[in-house]
């Protein structure tokens, strides 16, 4: 399987960029994001993902929490171009709000230019399901913990999709 | 999906397609080619103005236009204003490259007596046939060919405004709505749109012309839609149309602007500006089917007010230009209010359809929808550029966007720009969006089924249209229906 997988991690104010391009046909890219955003501060993630060339897969999964007055913005840009036939894409971007004091902007972007291929993006912002948090709570766990049973689930639909199981480890360490 | 039934009559071709199948694609743009380059602004010889414009726009022109209409004071020195606006900001440093307008050749105003009359002669065969397939009425071929100078509706239009009337509801061009209504005028124009929101609003405030006005008591339900061509002594649709409309609380109406045949203009410049006040309950409808020349620039300002629980709907629907952009608005500012844009956008050989929505939430529990499907095709570029913004306070909100687009062939190219700032945590927001290509499963189906290639993959782009489709009322989703088809087979011009 020729599929390589790119992990960035946003964890404090700041901006990060990552840039995926492709050399061949047949390759594969997915890239994982985490945004921890849980001081106050602006944090920037911009993912690029270029098929210049076809048959190349692609899958961006980003998920961010903010909290504390944070400020998240994350573009993420899916571009196909001309004669990139056969491509397939899907950029996913999830951001969960904490509390009343945090903000997210989220653009997710596609420029295709060749028809045969498959593209599609997907982006929510929301807060904590109520009904989810109730449930928990009626299990006894009181709403600090329940809130935090919740956001490692939410995160951890990306964290486990890491292949590595080393890295995996690293990052579970690194945010928790 | 919806079928067409138009491929029963036996639809002319005007050249010979060769299935996707095959491995040889013939390019035919020159029935296009020849159209644009016989339609130049300023080749009209046998037109008699009785006001001679000339090219660009001064200052001094501004003020004639205010004296010549006889228009208040404070009007004349709101397009004095509008007009340093223009002259001061930039260019919107998104879209296309406008720096290929000819800001110093346009005519900006054209005299209202005595539209450009062409002899019947003069029209392009493709657009007289385009007139025939859709079913135009011969006395609205006369006034869309830009043949007639008026819309001959004195019989409709009479019984409509006596019903109207008594329902205390007033319809009238924007000029004659200024004329009769200046205090309410006053109190809105420009307050939806104010004159430095961007270059093109600032423009249409200083040269507004044309354009309708609408008011609806509290309480009154408009059954019918109303249509812009139903004005009596209305200027043509103009570059600078300015329409208000404004639904009192309760009350319910359909506007319809445009129609779906191809519509003449010497003009290579439009840029509307619409402003909508939705009054607590009111529900307002705006459905634009715009089908403009192809060598048309057409930059619009939409938007509308909602106040609490009141609720605005934009269908808008773009076949034709060369370049629009348009992104209708509702500032959702009442609680419960709701906004929704359904558009649809089709971008053939040399266009750019640069459209989309904006939604901003600034009151609780409000919601917003945005549907957009875009198709591409013939080297064409669709492009959605949207907005969501939930402000800080807008508790409970809900936005759903979904923009879907078609890209036909190799040379067309679908963008998708969507926007979303979220400054509350306690609402929701969805937006997917996909781009794809006509599926060779369901292609093949039609085609084992009899059907030739064209008229199945026409059955297909309905079918993907159908969802705004249905929204729109019947004899304009027919059109358009009809008119996506001759889209698709590239007859029309």
């Amino acid at each position: 399987m020729n599929k390589k997988q790119e992990i960035i991690i946003l964890d404090s104010p700041g901006r990060k960029e990552l840039v995926i391009n492709f050399g061949k046909e047949g390759e594969e890219v997915e890239v994982l994001g985490l945004i921890i955003a849980d001081q106050p501060g602006d944090y920037h993630l911009k993912v690029l993902v270029d098929h210049a060339i076809g048959k190349t897969f692609g899958r961006v999964m980003i998920r961010g929490i903010a909290k504390n007055g944070a400020k998240i913005q994350v573009e993420g840009m899916i571009k196909i171009d001309k004669g990139a036939d056969g491509v397939d894409d899907f950029l996913e971007m999830r951001l969960l709000l904490l509390d009343g004091k945090s903000q997210a902007t989220a653009e997710p972007k596609l420029e295709i230019e060749a028809n045969d291929v498959k593209a599609s993006h997907a982006a929510t912002v929301g807060r904590i399901d109520e009904e989810e948090l109730f449930y928990l709570m009626s299990r006894g766990v009181d709403r600090v913990g329940a809130e935090k049973l919740i956001v490692d689930g939410f995160l951890d639909q990306v964290i486990s999709r890491i292949d590595k199981i080393e890295d995996r480890r690293s990052v579970k360490r690194k945010i928790f | 999906m919806r079928s067409s039934k138009n491929w029963r009559k036996g639809v002319i071709k005007q050249r010979v397609k060769v299935s996707r199948f095959a491995k040889i694609v013939k390019l035919d743009q020159d029935a296009v080619k020849s159209l644009s380059e016989s339609y130049q602004l300023g080749h009209h010889d046998n037109i008699t103005y009785d006001f001679r414009s000339e090219r660009g726009l001064t200052e001094k022109m501004v003020s004639d236009l205010s004296l010549r209409k006889g228009e208040p004071g404070w009007m004349c020195e709101l397009r004095g204003r509008a007009y340093g606006l223009y002259q001061k900001m930039p260019m919107p440093g998104f879209g296309d490259d406008l720096s290929v307008i000819n800001w110093e050749e346009i005519y900006y105003y054209l005299a209202p007596t005595k539209k450009e009359s062409k002899t019947w002669e003069e029209v392009p065969d493709a657009i007289k046939r385009t007139f025939d397939k859709i079913g135009v009425p011969e006395a609205e071929q006369g006034m869309l060919s830009g043949v007639k100078a008026q819309y001959d509706s004195e019989v409709i239009y009479g019984s409509l405004r006596k019903s109207l009337s008594k329902k205390g509801v007033v319809f009238l061009g924007m000029d004659e709505g200024l004329r009769q209504y200046p205090e309410m005028v006053r109190e809105y124009f420009s307050k939806i749109v104010p004159l430095a929101d961007n270059k093109l609003a600032a423009l249409n405030s200083a040269m507004w012309s044309g354009g309708s006005f609408i008011y609806v008591p509290k309480n009154v339900e408009v059954g019918l839609p109303l249509q812009a061509y139903f004005r009596i002594n209305a200027e043509n649709a103009g570059q600078f149309e300015r329409t208000l409309i404004i639904a009192d609380e309760g009350s319910k109406v359909h506007y319809v602007e445009g129609c779906s045949a191809p519509a003449y203009s010497s003009g290579s410049l439009h840029a509307a500006v619409v402003e909508i006040i939705v009054k607590k309950g009111a529900r307002v409808q705006y459905t634009t089917v715009q089908n403009w020349y192809k060598n048309v620039f057409n930059l619009v300002t939409k938007r509308a007010w909602v106040e609490e629980e009141g609720e605005m709907r934009w269908i808008d629907g773009n076949l034709g230009s060369r370049l629009t952009m348009k992104y209708p608005a509702c500032i959702l500012a009442g609680r419960k209010a709701r906004g929704e844009t359904l558009s649809i956008a089709m971008a053939g050989a040399g266009q750019h359809q640069d459209a989309g929505a904006k939604m901003i939430h600034l009151a609780p529990e409000t919601t917003s929808q945005i549907i957009s499907k875009s198709i591409s095709k013939n080297g064409g570029r669709a492009t959605y550029r949207g907005l969501v913004k939930i402000n800080k306070g807008a508790k409970n909100a809900k936005s759903k966007v979904v923009c879907d687009a078609l890209i036909l062939d190799s040379k067309s190219r679908s963008d998708t720009y969507p926007t979303n700032i979220i400054l509350e945590n306690e609402v929701s927001l969805e937006h997917e969006a996909t781009v794809s290509k006509v599926g060779e499963d369901q292609l093949f189906y039609l085609m084992s089924r009899g059907l030739p290639e064209h008229e199945a993959e026409a059955m297909i782009v309905n079918g993907f249209l159908e969802p705004i489709m249905k929204q729109i009322p019947l004899e304009y989703a027919v059109e358009m229906n009809r008119l996506v088809e001759l889209e698709m087979e590239g007859s029309v011009g």
